[in-house]
């Protein structure tokens, strides 16, 4: 597989992207530059927050997943279902019956995530009282965020819980309970980009337990198209499980501890960054989702309004009667999972991106370029030459990535031919 | 000229200014990440340059804070026009503090600001004159093991 493509999984159309500066202007790492009048993502800085899809009104950016004929490589095939899922409106198919079609697809078993959250909660709340240093302890459920921590904040890196996200703990538990099935496929379905990332390019795990990753708005549109079924073996979560599909649950559930919870990645950046400088109060464990409500959010996930998406949610946990899983007993088995199961098993590296040169003394040359260059620019943040702020402009003709005649204002001053065409207006 | 020096940026502070409160030991977080000095080095001058930078705030008139990085350092230089401090052994003391009323109800006050600054540099000199001012300056130190 080649590794840059898998950074990150949000694409552009090029055919479809007409060079408006919408996507520039709300990526919150300045990954976005448009080149020659089409954008183009610089791999390394991507987080895949989703924010440029959401944004974009040519549908030129989209996000890469797998195609569900993959899974036809694997004799046993089990899907994991995001805990979002439950956000989706179905119209008036029956749960039953979503199931059904879902298995006629070719699946043998149904996974809820929540069943990985439960586990996942229960073992952070293990680790809270064990470890009383190690504060704040971040969830590793968004993969957007943590991401955002390797792009800009390499310093909270050791802040990040050590146990696994719940999808990835769930693969791993069901990998152990059905080791002595052959050529067994566990694949996820994605609520976003992030998540399709974290599967194909991990972090903090040597190798996924997940062997593909799909779309869940295309999986919405087979289910409500196809009303084929068939049947196979259902897990479900409970109420505590469902719940971690929006932001809150997970707070909730660790209500003994000093909780912080925030959505929305302009929102999480912010707060970050007071972290990183210490001016926050002392908590123990923070939510952070890149998406509006958490995952309910989720830029893959087919809702046309987030906040009915989080009520559908909290419906379906009403009507959940347990508060764990009624068909696997997490709060009896969580302590007997394996390691592997539980916990990461590498370091999560930092993956920095704000620096102008790896060595200090080109770096600082770049910098005083970058403010002398920056003195001449006219300041307004136009976006025309295709960076997302003049200061960001500045920089990549200091780094020798752009122009200076790519600024319109500049531009029209030293090219030759605009002098004689505004000599020529003149007369 | 000084032997290794990179970069100077100087930012200026201006007394009871809270609305702009952190906004240099935030310019000199983001310069020194931009430079790639180690991530410990960053934190450390960041929380340092942030209690200097308060300090002025709260007790001084005005003042300009000198960046200065350096290949093997990062240095700080603080100096305000205001009060001064009589006894400098005194303040440098955990607790010790003479904040106001109205500065306590704002979390700030505890006495642990210099202290801290101790804490998070490899060298920290204080210079105060009474009824004119104090200069705060201290260096981080990039050893070979940070990177
Ligand atoms: N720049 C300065 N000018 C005048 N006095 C100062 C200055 N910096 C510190 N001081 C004096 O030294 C005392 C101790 O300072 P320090 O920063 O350690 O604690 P603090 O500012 O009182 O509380 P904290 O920093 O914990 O909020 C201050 O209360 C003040 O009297
Ligand atoms: S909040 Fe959830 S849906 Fe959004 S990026 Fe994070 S994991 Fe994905
Ligand atoms: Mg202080």
């Amino acid at each position: 597989m080649n590794n840059i493509s898998n950074l990150h999984s949000i694409k552009i159309k090029s055919e479809n992207c007409v060079g408006c500066t919408n996507c520039l202007r709300v990526c919150p790492t300045e990954a976005i530059r448009i080149k020659n009048g089409t954008a183009i993502i610089k791999d390394l800085k991507c987080i895949d927050c989703g924010e440029c899809i959401k944004h974009c009104p040519h549908l030129a950016s989209w996000a890469q997943s797998d195609d569900l004929r993959i899974i036809s490589n694997y004799d046993y095939r089990i899907l994991i279902l995001p805990s979002s899922f439950n956000g989706i409106d179905f119209l008036d198919i029956e749960p039953e019956t979503i199931f059904k079609r879902i298995f006629a697809l070719g699946f043998n078993e149904i996974w809820e995530e929540g069943i990985g959250a439960e586990l996942y909660l229960l073992q952070t709340e293990k680790w809270l009282e064990m470890n009383a240093k190690k504060r704040p302890l971040i969830s590793t459920s968004c993969p957007s965020v943590i991401r955002l921590l390797q792009v800009s904040f390499p310093t909270l890196i050791p802040n990040i819980s050590p146990i696994n996200a719940p999808k990835d703990l769930l693969a791993f538990f069901i990998r152990e309970q059905r080791r002595d099935i052959k050529n067994l496929g566990v694949f996820y379905l994605a609520p976003c980009p992030a998540r399709v990332t974290s599967v194909r390019n991990t972090q903090g795990l040597k190798k996924s337990p997940i062997d593909g990753v799909f779309d869940s708005k295309d999986l919405y549109r087979r289910i409500i198209k196809n009303n084929i079924i068939s049947e196979g073996k259902i897990f479900k979560a409970g109420r505590i499980g469902l719940s971690t599909g929006t932001i809150g649950g997970e707070g909730a559930f660790l209500k003994e501890k000093r909780v912080i919870k925030i959505d929305g990645i302009r929102e999480v950046k912010n707060f970050i960054e007071k972290l990183e400088e210490e001016k926050v109060p002392p908590f123990d464990f923070l939510e952070a989702w890149a998406c509006p409500t958490g995952c309910t959010g989720g830029i893959l996930l087919p809702v046309n309004n987030i906040s009915i998406a989080s009520y559908e949610l909290e419906m379906s946990e009403k009507q959940r009667t347990n508060d764990f899983s009624s068909d696997i007993d997490t709060p009896k088995l969580y302590e007997s999972l394996s390691k592997k199961t539980v916990f990461l098993d590498s370091k999560i590296k930092p993956r920095p991106q704000y620096f102008l040169a790896e060595d200090v003394t080109t770096a600082a040359k770049i910098m005083e370029k970058t403010k002398l260059i920056y003195s001449r620019l006219p300041k307004i943040d136009c976006g025309s030459c295709g960076a997302p702020s003049c200061y960001a402009f500045a920089e990549d003709v200091a780094k020798k990535e752009a122009k200076l005649i790519e600024c319109i204002f500049l531009g029209k001053k030293s090219t030759k031919k605009n002098k004689q065409e505004k000599k020529s207006a003149m007369e | 000229m000084e032997e290794n020096l990179l970069l100077v940026e100087k930012f200026k502070i201006q007394g009871r200014d809270f609305d702009r409160a952190g906004e240099a030991s935030s310019q000199i977080k983001t310069i020194l990440k931009k430079l790639n000095i180690p991530p410990s080095v960053i934190r450390k001058a960041t929380i340092a340059a942030y209690e200097t930078e308060m300090n002025i705030i709260i007790y001084a008139y005005h003042g300009v804070m000198t960046l200065k990085v350096y290949k093997n350092k990062v240095k700080v230089i603080a100096e305000d026009k205001g009060p001064g401090i009589p006894d400098i052994n005194l303040a440098m003391q955990e607790g010790y503090s003479t904040a106001p009323p109205e500065i306590l109800e704002m979390g700030f006050g505890a006495g642990m600001g210099l202290a801290n600054i101790k804490k998070n540099s490899d060298i920290l000199e204080i210079k105060s004159n009474v009824n004119k001012g104090t200069t705060v300056t201290f260096e981080v130190s990039i050893n070979e093991q940070h990177k």
